[in-house]
């Protein structure tokens, strides 16, 4: 801080020492009370040239408030809050501070996350196939949810998704799909978006569930598009993914914004259905659901569903990178413990 | 949801699936399959015996010893906890080393079957009770078995316990009420084995079995219906000369095999006819209902209305429920006798002594019943068919086939005509679709016969037409869930098979797909702090009050969730640090001594809301913190800062100490995290655009107070910035391409200062002075010294190196711009060039 005037500045370089060495209570006794140093100096602005007069009165109240402001932080703990000397914070090290203890950067390799890693391949598989990224939401409203996805006001089927509200019933995304009406609007047809995020679902943890997951959704519209596309660019993913040509099968699933809707399911791409722990010897692995995107859908989107067509489907990312690095507990994975990141 | 494979093979025609098979297909055409069981592997050693001979135990009161014959010239002696048993009695035995099926010990019992001495009898095996056998509670008596059989006779076949559980998982038919039936499941199976399916004639036709009309009601019974919107339908009949007793060993068998526990025959009786056909019912004993009524005593008079508010009522599992004004309840002329649709009451429950009663077939909406469930807290079996949105037309047949069992199993007799109240009953309802579209829609290239096929085998009927393209179908009204075209391509695809549909990949026009360059930048990010050494965590979106509070962060600034898991759980976080500093205690005490720890997510407060919108804006931080045992923690992780700066070729950043720093207009996720720093050892970062300055985060130690608070083991540092901000000034840095070919010149210059000058004002000072000639150069710092008892000064050791454009720099060129930077620190800054 700077003032112009000499008055002021005594004052200010006197506080300054006194903070560090006399209590909260002298120091409002000695700047702050009725006969206190600032009185003295509001006094003066009267005697000012005219001038000066306003220049003068801004800065005793600029100091005024500052020494406020201190002494109210100082006082608001009886054990000091803040340390007493103040740093050089634009220094590249601490004054005094030999070459050998200068700051350096850990002497190690560092890691990113499994998730983050995989997620980062998986878009851009899709962005080779052509697809546009979106992230998803973490806060999101009932409508894009729930309404915009053909679910009604209070239907059941609402129950499989165990969402969690907050106090303004705001809804934490338990899927990815909540981003399906935005991007039905926003972009131009053909559609061709993969929308990663994290979503939540409300129920208790244990090795096998967790209530912050990642999703993956995909968007396609186009004119006549169908199961069978749905299907063959699915398959085209995970072989990329996988590295490794895949069988597949798809089963009945229900979801309200899709119909039909399926179950997509591979042939388990580390034992070639030989059956191993990671398909729990079933040779197959369920991947994601997926759907042709349901008309009511399409026609909240501002799409009319007699010109066009499309799929969409979700997969959990957290399943998949347990499945690719043998992960056998997905609490690992938010655990923060080094010994586990440290090795990826 | 269990089901019986021998059950669903009653209903189909002649067909010789597989249980297997069956599980395999039920996967691929309809739902996920959870388990399946071998229902009859259990009862495989298991053999009738026939009590032969008769023996009181010598040493103790309540054994009898047993001969039992066990096969033509095969007798064994058998020790027992039942002197009951008569000779000529039939009964399971248990050869030695055979396995109890149901294990009532498993802590001091391993389940297999020895030879052994009980109280100093031999005993060759054992007799079992139906607890042993998994029929019901009872253990205190041996099971005889009434039906015709011989000694020696296995048990599985002659209780025809062969059967194979399978247990269809729920989710997939949220819609679909009819499957929560085993005609309904019998229907799809027969629909994709490509078998016709014929529904049960008493299903079907229900008016063929409807009890005969009688000109006297031995038990009076009136329905005052309130709610026609929440009880579409309700049907009752009252019933007298009702026998109440176990019922028999084929019903406790099969509701025993698929997890519904016997009761008696009545209740036993509603419960089989809700697994076979999705229709819950209920029985009221009619005289309780009749002396617990206040205002008829002639006649029972049951109300349908919504519960008053703080009403109360006592449900069969003996729990007092506090009901709602929503919730629908089922009363006599005045209280409440049952919660509508979800369960009944203990005052008119069904015991031993009840002669009368009144059945029940109702339907109750869908939405409320969810509600009402909900808000008690309370999930039957009632209620997860209910929820599916029953068809209201079920209430009849299933009505008047209970009314023939319970004549025909508990000797009950019609003692009232049929009551039915009822709003206008659904019809089968036309849905028309186009063969070409469900042909482009599924890529399922099926002809119309076989279209027309694959649906009538599930009782979906064509109406015959002459248009070419449209075919028109008749929906039962049990399949509410056809609504629209794509319903039916569903249908037809699904029970066709996915698996046949030939995969395609869509055509697209060649074209580059523009790329997400936020999430471009995190990837950055990570791979840049990767480097320098520090580690990627994801922590939980999820604080809790308590957390907070260690921060000094106000926690109302922070959503707070309604069905929080856990009130560690129940806030949005609005900061990564603390969530982040959680995880340094439990590393370094797992002998990590030195490291960095990093997230990339998003944070979420209320004051940075979309009105527009109406959502929170959400705002996406980098947050580090770094742990070392070093009191200038602060250096350590602005040395992180700056060289990830450098990496990303940023634009310069200034830091500000939060003491001296003007805090009033910081943006609000600043402000936020602000309180828990150190305002003498932290830092804002900032930088500045067209001479506007933007606010990047913060940077530095926590406060002594948090400090203390969080118990941390060692120092730590930490900094919270701006995704977005930091990718606006990050490749700003242009690269120098041409480099000058003459010398390079280097010198140290020490100069003394006054302790407040900070030490970059230098810097920049001596920067300013040589971007004005024609020079490169770089300033590089060497030291900071402060002689003890010299405080008020410090003196700052900077190295410069410079290079001239085009020509060699000579020793009076150094000396003059030596001189210049000398003046100009004394000038601006008040510092001598130390000698």
């Amino acid at each position: 801080m700077k003032f112009s005037y000499k008055e002021i500045t005594k004052i200010y370089e006197e506080f300054n020492k006194d903070i560090d060495s006399i209590s909260s209570d002298d120091l409002k006794k000695k700047y702050l009370s009725k006969k206190g140093n600032l009185k003295d100096l509001l006094k003066k602005i009267g005697e000012q040239e005219k001038e000066d007069r306003a220049k003068f009165g801004k800065e005793v109240n600029i100091l005024k408030n500052f020494i406020e402001e201190k002494v109210e932080i100082l006082s608001s703990s009886l054990k000091p809050k803040f340390s007493k000397e103040q740093i050089d914070v634009t220094a590249p090290f601490e004054k005094n501070t030999p070459e050998d203890k200068k700051p350096k950067l850990l002497n190690k390799l560092g890691s990113t996350h499994p998730l983050t890693q995989e997620l980062e391949k998986i878009l851009e598989i899709f962005q080779k196939m052509g697809f546009q990224i979106e992230e998803s939401r973490q806060i999101d409203d009932d409508y894009n949810m729930f309404q915009s996805l053909n679910f009604p006001i209070g239907h059941p089927a609402r129950d499989n998704w165990d969402t969690f509200w907050t106090e303004e019933n705001l809804v934490l995304p338990a899927h990815t799909s909540t981003m399906q009406n935005r991007i039905l609007r926003k972009y131009e047809i053909p559609i061709r978006v993969v929308i990663p995020g994290r979503c939540f679902r409300n129920e208790a943890t244990d090795a096998s569930h967790e209530h912050t997951f990642y999703q993956i959704e995909g968007v396609y519209v186009d004119e006549n598009i169908s199961m069978s596309h749905m299907f063959g660019t699915i398959k085209a993913y995970l072989e990329a993914f996988f590295e490794t040509e895949l069988d597949i099968k798809s089963q009945p699933s229900y979801f309200p914004f899709t119909e039909p809707d399926a179950e997509f399911v591979i042939s388990c791409p580390f034992c070639k259905k030989e059956g191993c722990s990671i398909c729990k010897y079933t040779g197959w692995i369920e991947i994601m659901g997926c759907g042709m995107i349901h008309p009511h859908v399409l026609t909240e989107g501002g799409i009319d569903p007699k010109k066009y067509s499309g799929f969409a489907w979700g997969f959990g990312l957290d399943r998949l990178v347990m499945i690719k690095n043998g992960i056998d507990d997905i609490r690992k994975l938010h655990s923060g413990e080094l010994e586990f990141l440290d090795q990826f | 949801m269990k089901i019986s494979f021998n059950k669903i093979k009653k209903y189909l025609g002649e067909t010789k699936v597989k249980p297997e098979e069956l599980v395999k297909k039920i996967k691929l055409h309809l739902s996920d399959v959870e388990s399946f069981e071998d229902y009859g592997k259990k009862y495989q050693d298991l053999i009738i015996g026939e009590i032969k001979e008769k023996e009181e135990h010598p040493n103790a009161d309540k054994l009898g010893v047993y001969k039992v014959k066990i096969g033509e010239g095969k007798t064994v002696q058998v020790v027992a906890g039942d002197k009951e048993l008569k000779v000529g009695d039939k009964v399971v035995y248990l050869p030695p080393k055979s396995k109890v099926p149901y294990n009532a010990y498993p802590e001091r019992f391993d389940g297999i079957i020895q030879k052994t001495k009980i109280r100093g009898v031999q005993s060759d095996g054992m007799l079992a009770s139906e607890k042993e056998l998994g029929f019901s509670a009872d253990h205190e008596r041996v099971m005889t078995v009434q039906e015709d059989c011989k000694a020696g006779q296995d048990v599985a076949t002659t209780l025809e316990l062969n059967d194979h559980i399978i247990e269809i998982e729920n989710k997939t038919l949220t819609i679909r009420p009819d499957t929560f039936g085993m005609i309904g499941i019998a229907r799809e199976v027969s629909g994709f084995l490509d078998m016709p399916f014929k529904s049960p004639d008493w299903f079907l036709n229900p008016t063929k079995i409807k009890p005969k009309n009688i000109k006297k009601e031995h038990l009076p019974l009136k329905i005052v219906n309130k709610l026609r919107r929440l009880c579409p339908r309700y049907m009752a009949i009252s019933m007298s000369n009702v026998k109440v007793q176990e019922s028999p060993l084929w019903l406790k068998i099969f509701l025993s095999s698929i997890d519904i526990k016997p009761i008696n025959n009545v209740v036993d009786i509603t419960n089989y006819l809700m697994v076979i056909t999705g229709q819950p019912l209920h029985a009221f004993d009619y005289d309780k209902l009749i002396a617990k009524d206040s205002h008829y005593k002639n006649k029972a008079v049951i109300t349908i209305r919504t519960a008053k508010e703080g009403e109360k009522i006592t449900t069969i599992d003996q729990k007092t429920r506090e009901l709602n004004e929503k919730t629908v309840v089922i009363c006599d002329s005045q209280n409440p006798i049952a919660i509508g649709g979800i369960m009944g009451g203990l005052e008119t429950e069904i015991d031993e002594n009840t002669k009368n009663i009144i059945i029940e077939s109702a339907n109750f909406n869908l939405y409320n019943i969810r509600k009402s469930s909900m808000s008690l807290g309370l999930v039957t079996d009632a209620v997860t068919r209910f929820s599916k949105g029953q068809d209201p037309n079920l209430c009849e047949p299933v009505l008047y086939k209970a009314v023939e069992m319970v004549k025909d199993l508990c000797n009950g007799k019609v003692a009232s005509n049929i009551k039915d109240e009822h709003i206008e009953l659904p019809k089968p309802h036309k849905l028309t679709f186009s063969l070409n579209y469900f042909q482009m829609h599924t890529g399922l290239n099926l002809s119309r016969p076989e279209i027309v096929k694959i649906l009538s085998n599930v009782e979906i009927k064509e109406i015959k037409t002459n248009q070419k393209d449209l075919i028109t179908l008749e929906i039962p009204t049990y399949r509410q869930d056809i609504k629209i075209p794509e319903d039916i391509h569903e249908e037809i695809a699904r029970i066709y098979g996915y698996t046949k549909i030939k995969l395609v990949l869509p055509k697209r026009e060649i074209t580059s797909t523009p790329s997400n360059s936020l999430l471009d930048f995190e990837k950055k990010l990570r791979l840049s702090l990767k480097g320098l050494g520090a580690n990627e965590f994801l922590t939980y979106n999820f604080v809790g009050e308590k957390l907070y509070k260690n921060y000094d962060i106000d926690i109302k600034n922070n959503y707070r969730l309604t069905n929080a898991l856990s009130p560690e759980l129940e806030y949005m976080r609005s900061t990564l640090i603390p969530s982040l500093l959680e995880k340094i205690n439990p590393n370094i005490n797992n002998y990590y001594n030195e490291f960095g720890i990093f997230e990339i997510n998003k944070t979420h407060n209320k004051i940075d809301f979309s009105k527009q919108k109406k959502l929170p804006l959400e705002k996406k931080v980098l947050s580090m913190a770094l742990t070392k045992d070093t009191d200038d923690i602060y250096y350590h992780i602005k040395h992180y800062m700056e060289t990830l700066l450098k990496d990303l070729k940023s634009k310069d950043v200034d830091y500000e100490l939060i003491y001296s720093a003007k805090t009033e207009k910081l943006p609000n996720h600043i402000k936020i995290i602000l309180p828990m720093f150190d305002v003498s050892r932290a830092a804002l970062i900032s930088y500045t655009i067209n001479k506007k300055k933007f606010y990047l985060g913060v940077i530095g130690e926590l406060n002594l107070d948090v400090k203390s608070k969080l118990k941390l083991i060692q120092p730590v540092g930490v900094f919270e910035i701006n995704v977005e901000k930091l990718k606006t000034i990050s490749n700003y840095r242009v690269q120098r391409i041409n480099f000058s070919k003459y010398p390079k010149i280097t010198q140290d210059l020490c100069f003394i200062l006054n302790k407040e000058v900070p030490y970059i004002a230098l810097e920049k000072q001596i920067a300013k002075t040589l971007e004005k000639r024609d020079l490169n150069y770089i300033v590089k710092p060497v030291d900071i010294y402060q002689e003890k008892g010299a405080e008020e000064k410090k003196q700052i050791t900077i190295n410069i190196t410079l290079q001239h454009k085009n020509k060699t720099l000579k020793d009076k060129d150094i000396k003059s711009i030596r001189d210049i930077i000398q003046k100009e620190v004394k000038k601006e800054l008040d510092g001598e060039l130390k000698n």
